[in-house]
């Protein structure tokens, strides 16, 4: 039954599993990654890639499909992976083992992204986050375990989309799956009833680690958190929102995104004149402008030179 | 379907028993009164493989149709909040295996109907786990060796509490020690649905000598047959879902 300690299935390239109930056929191209909750494969359909979940536990594989069934129901953008089939197959060792396969989301992943983009572009992205959040929350149900290592940039779509939606809660529920930086009850900043306010806090968290990978000792002292955000350098402009985020004041994801609009526009307005420009029209500086630019300098340097 | 209860006890210990009863008897007698019984082993820093001591770890959560596992101070509270739920969760599935063999045939379980049925016992579990109220005896040990885990394994009580008070079902729990110098175990906590209250109850210092698990574990599953006469309790003591419909794995 499900008292397996290792839930992941190593699975070889190569590797077809045939369902049984469906009748479609899977060809392992790559392991994504594995977890406490089993692994996810790159793998092949029809020449169609598409990404595959297989558990020990077949719980896990019922539960997760029908979270991602039910957020494909109700939601008209996809924060999601879109769910594509459940079976069951027999795997080379003759076990059987339940998968569901849904989605491939190509992209980049936000752990090594997130201390490389802008803030004026992180800012951005979480505030489309915050929209999709919001929704997700409007439906009654609270993600629970956000954290960077569940975010993909999407290169397609240019947003970020959320993959392993094991932690996914009704609201009013208690929350079971979560990471500990991430989770309020661990800096004993909250409980872990599922309701907007713990999605947030893990977001703010997410924004910290803009600073720098978050490290922490087995307890989660609070004062670690604040002594951590007073010290920042990089993330100071979203000090405020972090520091709101955490402390739960925000009462939905709709709050924390105006601010977080706030602190976007406020840097936008702050850079150099040229600078501003250039991003605002979202182009780069070609060479042309160069040109120009550095000709009008010129132009501009012999008129004063001419007139003193 | 009718909100039922779900009975458990959790034992924390670091070493094996060394007097009175065979913890494992004890175990499966408990079982049979519709407590589940689970172990947590807690490892010394140094002790890189599964010492011998701990492997009757897994054997009292096998007899007592719990989960068991073993683990460094540092992951406890990560395993305490896993073990409850597991433990929860297989109680639940053998009941409602059990009820779907009564309604669809002998050779039924729920891995061999289609994905779309299965989802929606899925979900008919998930609603019992997340609703059932939830009765918990825990008994930690507290011999000479544990004296270094003390702190953790508060940490991790505390820590399983807010997991535990966030749930939609009641929560009842109450801590008992062992060994102490008169006593086999020592009532620290009586029933109570107040997380809070562990951390202040909770033992500072080891007691040290004998690990009498056996002996232990029978009186700390007396808790459960004190609290059918308590007023408290009396709500909850009614449709106890019995762990032992659960094949053993
Ligand atoms: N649909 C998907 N598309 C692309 N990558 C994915 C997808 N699902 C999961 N992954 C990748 O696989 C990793 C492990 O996912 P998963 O096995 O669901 O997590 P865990 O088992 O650790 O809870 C994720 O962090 C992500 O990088």
């Amino acid at each position: 039954m499900m008292s397996s300690i290792h839930p992941t299935v190593r699975l070889a390239n190569g590797t077809k599993i045939n369902g049984l109930w469906h009748k479609r056929q899977y060809q392992i191209k790559q392991l994504l990654g594995e977890g406490a909750r089993g692994s996810t494969y790159l793998v092949e359909a029809s020449g169609k890639k598409v990404a595959l979940k297989i558990s020990r536990d077949p719980s896990v594989v019922t539960a997760e499909a029908n979270i991602l069934k039910k957020l494909q129901r109700a939601q008209s953008i996809s924060l999601g992976p879109s769910l594509i089939d459940v079976d069951d197959g027999y795997l080379p060792n003759r076990m059987k083992q339940s998968f569901y396969v849904m989605e491939y989301v190509q992209g980049k992943p936000m752990t090594t992204l997130v201390g490389k983009l802008s803030l004026v572009d992180l800012g951005r992205l979480m505030s489309r986050l915050l929209s999709e959040l919001h929704q997700l929350h409007s439906m009654s149900y609270i993600f629970g375990d956000l954290k960077l290592d569940n975010m993909i940039f999407d290169d397609s779509l240019k947003r970020i989309r959320l993959v392993d939606v094991g932690g996914v809660t009704q609201v009013g529920r208690g929350i079971r799956e979560y990471t500990s930086i991430y989770d309020r009850g661990f800096w004993r900043l909250g409980g872990r009833k599922a309701e907007p306010t713990y999605d947030l806090f893990a977001l703010a968290i997410c924004l910290m680690h803009a600073e720098r990978p978050l490290k922490f000792d087995s307890n989660g002292q609070q004062q670690i958190l604040w002594r951590f955000l007073s010290s920042s350098k990089r993330i100071t402009p979203f000090q405020q929102v972090i520091k709101q985020a955490l402390l739960g004041k925000y009462r939905d994801a709709l709050h924390m995104k105006r601010d977080v609009d706030q602190v976007v526009q406020h840097l936008i307005r702050s850079r150099p004149v040229q600078q501003r420009t250039t991003k605002v029209n979202n182009r780069r500086i070609s060479e042309r402008d160069l040109i120009t630019l550095s000709g009008m300098v010129a132009f501009n340097g012999f008129m004063i030179y001419i007139l003193l | 379907m009718n909100k039922g209860s779900v009975s458990q006890i959790l034992l924390i210990t670091d070493g094996c028993s060394n007097q009175g009863e065979d913890p494992v008897a004890v175990s499966r007698h408990i079982v049979s009164t519709g407590v589940s019984v689970n172990v947590i082993g807690v490892l010394d820093d140094d002790q890189t493989e599964e010492p011998i001591g701990l492997r009757e770890v897994n054997e009292i959560a096998e007899a007592g149709k719990g989960v068991s596992r073993i683990v460094y101070a540092d992951d406890l509270s990560e395993t305490m909040q896993m073990v409850t739920q597991q433990a929860m969760t297989q109680t639940i599935q053998g009941y409602v295996n059990q009820e779907l063999k009564s309604i669809l045939g002998d050779e039924t379980n729920e891995e061999a109907l289609p994905p779309e049925t299965r989802g929606e016992v899925q979900e008919v579990m998930e609603d019992l786990s997340e609703t059932v109220d939830l009765n918990m005896v825990i008994l930690v040990d507290t011999s000479a060796s544990m004296q270094t885990k003390m702190s953790a394994v508060k940490e991790a009580l505390d820590d399983l509490m807010i997991s535990l008070d966030a749930r939609q079902g009641q929560f009842m729990y109450t801590v008992y020690q062992f060994p102490t110098r008169k006593q086999v175990v020592k009532l620290l906590l009586d029933w109570t649905d107040d997380g809070k209250r562990i951390a202040k109850v909770f033992p500072k210092f080891a007691v040290g000598g004998i690990t009498p698990t056996g002996s232990a574990l029978r009186e700390a599953a007396k808790a459960f047959h004190i609290s059918e006469q308590d007023d408290v309790m009396r709500g909850a003591a009614y449709d106890v879902i019995d762990p032992s419909y659960r094949s053993s794995s």
